[in-house]
């Protein structure tokens, strides 16, 4: 894996005891009315922007959060997903054309809801049609999420040591696509 | 050729080695350097190979399949292989690859991609230090 | 979208165990229905969309948009806040207001988030009743983006989290006048035997409470934030009392009940019994609306 060169803004070790705690609240008419007096005010989020590198091409991510630590999953997978955005044609020596943008997109939102702080970062690979693949095989676990054009994604599930095997369409099944990752070691 | 249909080809015996390149993307390397093949590598409908059978006929070596590519490695899955997932195993040659075959048949779904994974062999295992 | 639109031909009865208020310090309340980000929804269509709600909306105005939230259960300690990159050369999709002349009654549609705000008009006015206007009106509008998401082909939203939030201001001068008066106003507060005897200044509170569902698990969580604040016409002091309920379940929005019930029994509880004597607390197994 090159190294990476960031552009990362400061990280601020703050502890936010919970996501839903900071999340901004929605009242969008009565805010106008009041003055908060209180110096404990609501943190706010900020606009964090990342840079990856891959085969002489700069991408930069951008997102927003309270300025945590990022979990150890971040960077593995955003150049990952760099990595297949700067495939040149060819890539798999039997035709294969770029990988569309559009997909890792929607894979970058999707799996942003899925992985805990702690999940073992999927690896992200290409497929010959264009889409992607996150895929993790641990401890007799195989499961891979497909992306791919004019397709809805999905996701398939195979235990190697019960023999369990099951494929689910997303996003209906993320709510168990989530239980499933959270139990990956 | 995008949206071609192929049909099995029964003169293609079931212990026909199905050589199919194996680039790097698709390569993920434990902590003792042991390469792994992704699933990705089995998933196209339309999935090429060369038939060993072929590139002996003519004199070639397996490796010659992947002459010009560098950092790539060969694996190999078997003709019977491939049936036992419903997929037709055919001859397709081509000008710039006589030995060219095709593994047809959806293998996105049902895990296809990945047990056709599971069936395969190195014939040439790529370094993980070299360059590709 | 079935359900919803049934639910639109019918006024369930408010549940009677719940405590009701003639003139609660509520000033807005929002429902929240978050989903699946529909990818294929562009600024363009929110633009479109507009035309459905024109006549009764007809302000509009461009927000940055807001980040996704779940409740997790179990929580770790340094949690994520929603990531949601806009990598590349895409650009953030983006929320958008609808308002009405009024100023009292709001829609903001991004596309993975569909919100409903209403607002007290003015001091004397009475606030629209959750069972009467607000949840009805909440169907009425959700089924037109519903619709309009189907003729455009745009996706069907999977819900994956529902929210329920009600902004009180609890103004000084009925009830209470200094920000350290907090006995008078809350429960919750006894005042530390300190030497000498020194009252709080004022008090800013965060606490949250877990919603469990019928089989005992989780299903939400209930954030009450208490903060000072003076009211920017007149400088009054007041509280906000801010209760969100958030959470799932099942494949709908049926949490905003929920998280409704929560939220009104909560409020009682917090509060005191002269402070509901000056809302005008009816009876609480009685009828009426919140």
């Amino acid at each position: 894996m090159p190294a990476l060169g960031t552009a990362e803004l400061t990280v601020q070790e703050r502890g936010i005891l919970s996501t839903s705690a900071s999340a901004v609240y929605l009242d969008g008419f009565s805010r106008v009315d009041r003055l908060l007096v209180s110096a404990f005010q609501q943190p706010v989020p900020m606009l964090r922007t990342r840079k990856y590198y891959s085969r002489g091409q700069a991408y930069t991510i951008e997102w927003r959060d309270h300025g945590q630590p990022l979990p150890a999953w971040f960077d593995p997978l955003m150049q990952g997903f760099v990595d297949l955005l700067t495939l040149p044609p060819n890539w798999d020596s039997y035709g294969a054309g770029a990988i569309d943008p559009r997909i890792v997109h929607d894979a970058m939102n999707l799996i942003n809801g899925l992985l805990g702080p702690t999940t073992a970062a999927p690896r992200v690979v290409p497929l010959s049609s264009g889409g992607i693949q996150l895929e993790w095989r641990r401890q007799g676990v195989d499961l891979e999420i497909v992306f791919d054009r004019n397709e809805q994604p999905f996701f398939y599930y195979r235990n190697r040591v019960s023999g369990d095997e099951s494929e689910h369409v997303l996003p209906e099944s993320s709510g168990l696509l989530r239980t499933i990752i959270g139990n990956l070691a | 050729m995008p949206g071609r249909v192929f049909e099995d080809d029964p003169s293609i015996p079931g212990d026909e080695r199905l050589l199919r390149r194996i680039p790097r993307s698709w390569i993920d390397w434990d902590e003792d350097g042991t390469p792994a093949i992704s699933s990705a590598a089995f998933k196209h409908e339309e999935l090429s190979v060369n038939l060993e059978s072929v590139m002996v006929r003519d004199g070639r070596p397996p490796a010659d399949a992947i002459r010009n590519y560098a950092g790539h490695g060969l694996a190999a899955i078997t003709a019977a292989h491939a049936r036992s997932l419903n997929q037709a195993v055919a001859r397709d040659p081509q000008p710039e690859e006589p030995a060219h075959g095709v593994v047809y048949g959806r293998k996105k779904s049902g895990g296809v991609g990945g047990k056709l994974r599971d069936g395969a062999t190195w014939v040439v295992t790529p370094l993980q230090s070299e360059i590709g | 979208m079935e359900y919803v639109l049934k639910r639109q031909t019918t006024v369930p009865p408010r549940p009677k165990h719940l405590p009701d208020f003639d003139n609660p310090p509520v000033v807005e309340t929002v429902l929240s229905v978050q989903f699946e980000p529909l990818s294929s929804v562009q600024t363009a269509h929110l633009g479109l969309l507009w035309e459905e709600y024109r006549t009764t909306f007809p302000k509009s105005e461009d927000r940055p948009p807001l980040d996704p939230v779940v409740e997790q259960f179990p929580e770790s300690p340094v949690a994520r806040v929603g990531l949601k990159f806009q990598a590349l050369e895409n650009f953030p999709a983006p929320r958008i207001w609808f308002t009405n002349d009024q100023g009292s009654e709001m829609i903001q549609v991004q596309n993975d988030r569909f919100i409903k705000n209403w607002r007290k008009e003015g001091e004397g006015a009475r606030y629209p009743h959750y069972d009467e206007t607000i949840r009805p009106n909440f169907d009425r509008d959700y089924t037109i983006f519903l619709a309009f998401l189907e003729k455009n082909q745009l996706g069907t939203p999977h819900v994956n989290q529902c929210e329920v939030t009600y902004v009180n201001h609890i103004l000084a001068g009925q009830g209470w006048e200094h920000y350290g008066d907090l006995e008078k106003i809350f429960t919750f507060w006894r005042s530390p035997d300190l030497v000498p005897p020194v009252p709080a200044e004022d008090l800013r509170l965060h606490a949250r409470f877990v919603i469990p569902g019928k089989d005992g698990k989780p299903i939400g969580r209930l954030h009450v934030d208490v903060q000072p604040a003076v009211r920017t016409s007149d400088n009054r002091p007041m509280y906000v009392l801010h209760l969100t309920a958030r959470g799932q379940v099942g494949a709908g929005v049926d949490f905003f009940d929920i998280g409704r019930e929560w939220i009104v029994t909560t409020f009682k509880a917090l509060t005191t019994n002269s402070m509901h004597n000056i809302w005008r607390i009816k009876n609480d197994a009685g009828s009426g609306n919140r």
